[in-house]
């Protein structure tokens, strides 16, 4: 089955600050150009060539981060303009730094990218369990699996472990042909995360909607985020209720 | 003179503007009409599809405001199924067939609280009851040392066929939710969005049933498959597989 994804609005504080940031800097070089400059440009038209200036070939760098690198070689943009503004006298010569302005724009959003990964590992720590979940009060869990008893969420218990619980090794392998939790020769089989949390959200601003699985045992908590999956053990029980 | 061409064209826009609300307003939000009899039902779906040969009709379930279900029985006593919507201002039939094995209505396929499971099984297949399933196979991957585990989700709903051989079942609330979450979770960031538009079913979600006897055996459902359709308008209807006993999970006894 196919469930068609509509792009709810992620938000994501840190980038959406980091590329205002990059236009107020591009913003003051124009502007600096244009005090410079003897022959004033028409403001819009000089906002014009920056904007098709960006318009460039570009390469992409898988890098070590989520977000790839890409670098700009082409100025295609620049190039447009130059035959567009060369057929009459002096208008290239008055608008071809705000093109190339353009142009360099590209590194100046890359730098920008770069800073917004830094700092988003920075505050949203990628291995901590309070970056995927910050909101307990209204916790609760649903059985995924007919293996899920009826048992509840131990909200205060989860809230006083959260920080304590320890990063275990996510075991795939093990645990999808895991013996203790199958019968081999009928189809009677347990999950071993029957349960899923709801209600929850990531820290504020982080954009993540992490899916978080309990564990049977009640102890582990597994965190499921694009690309990523992080396992952590309590020592004291998460659910209540008979086990 | 300028200033009089800009209060004109402003003028025109304006009323262009005014003009597409209004038609949007009316296509999506004007109130429906009561729903049409049985006999223009019955002429309606005959015209559209003779090979229906639309007897009776068995009910007209509102699945919401703008949506309904309109079980029948064919001349040659098969037992049939249609789906009907408000649009444009009327009523308007999206999809006719002929039997009536489970399937899945996705009346807005961004937001699973408006999936429906329909059916009208055939009496003569002797269903007494269903099992209606929501699965996600269990699943791991491995690679460089980083592992990662899918859990299972196999989520189960029963409902009978005695009093009625047909019925629609909005999506159970937990169902919902897991689906709306994994439906947040797969969001891409606004980064990623700009390099990769094509984005993947990576949930591998599935629905299934299984029919029942009186005697909580399998019941071999032959008179409510193999039907003939057509499809008339904008509808989004999945298939639900037929399962057995065997491919579903029952929990150790401890």
């Amino acid at each position: 089955m196919t469930i068609n994804y509509n792009f709810a609005f992620s938000f994501q504080l840190i980038p959406i600050i980091t590329l205002i940031l990059a236009w107020c800097v591009i913003a003051i070089f124009a502007y600096r150009m244009m005090k410079k400059q003897q022959v004033k440009p028409k403001a819009w038209k000089a906002l014009v060539c920056v904007l098709v200036g960006l318009f460039s070939f570009s390469i992409n760098f898988p890098s070590l981060w989520d977000t790839p690198i890409k670098i700009s070689i082409l100025p295609l943009g620049v190039w447009i303009l130059y035959s567009f503004l060369k057929r009459k006298e002096g208008r290239w010569v008055t608008y071809r730094r705000f093109a190339w302005l353009g142009f360099w724009a590209n590194f100046i959003f890359l730098a920008a990218a770069l800073i917004a990964v830094l700092l988003q590992n920075v505050t949203y720590p990628k291995d901590e369990l309070s970056t995927y979940m910050s909101n307990v009060e209204n916790a609760k869990i649903r059985s995924i699996h007919p293996s899920g008893k009826t048992r509840t969420l131990d909200t205060d218990m989860l809230l006083k472990q959260i920080h304590n619980m320890s990063r275990e090794k996510v075991q795939g392998n093990q645990w999808y042909y895991e013996k203790e939790f199958r019968d081999e020769k009928s189809t009677k089989r347990n999950e071993r995360f029957p349960y899923q949390l709801f209600g929850t959200t990531s820290k504020w601003g982080s954009g993540l909607h992490p899916i978080i699985y309990l564990e049977a045992d009640g102890k582990g908590i597994l965190v499921s985020a694009p690309q990523k999956q992080l396992y952590f053990r309590s020592n004291e029980p998460l659910l209540k209720g008979e086990e | 003179m300028l200033n009089k061409r800009f209060v004109l064209i402003g003028l025109v826009g304006v009323f262009i503007i005014l003009t597409a609300a209004a038609w949007f307003y009316w296509v999506n939000f004007s109130k429906p009409a009561s729903f049409p009899a049985n006999e223009q039902l019955i002429e309606r779906m005959n015209k559209v599809f003779p090979t229906a040969a639309v007897k009776s009709i068995q009910d007209h379930v509102q699945v919401d405001e703008r949506h309904v279900f309109v079980p029948f029985v064919s001349e040659e006593g098969r037992y049939g199924v249609s789906y009907w919507e408000w649009k444009k201002n009327k009523w308007k039939l999206l999809h006719i067939d002929n039997a009536g094995v489970p399937r899945l209505w996705k009346i807005n396929s961004n937001d699973p609280s408006t999936f429906y499971i329909v059916w009208n099984s055939h009496p003569d297949d002797k269903v007494s009851y269903m099992k209606l399933y929501f699965i996600r196979d269990r699943g791991f991957q491995g690679h460089d040392g980083i592992e990662t585990y899918i859990p299972k989700i196999q989520l189960e709903k029963k409902v009978t066929l005695t009093d009625k051989s047909y019925g629609v079942l909005p999506m159970p609330a937990d169902w919902s939710a897991i689906m709306k979450s994994l439906q947040q979770a797969g969001n891409p960031n606004i980064s990623d969005r700009l390099f990769d538009s094509v984005f993947p079913n990576i949930n591998n979600l599935h629905f299934g049933f299984i029919p029942f006897d009186q005697s909580n055996q399998e019941a071999v459902i032959m008179n409510s498959v193999n039907g003939s359709s057509f499809t008339n308008g904008d509808i989004n209807l999945d298939y639900i597989s037929i399962l057995s006993k065997s491919e579903i999970e029952e929990p150790l006894e401890q």
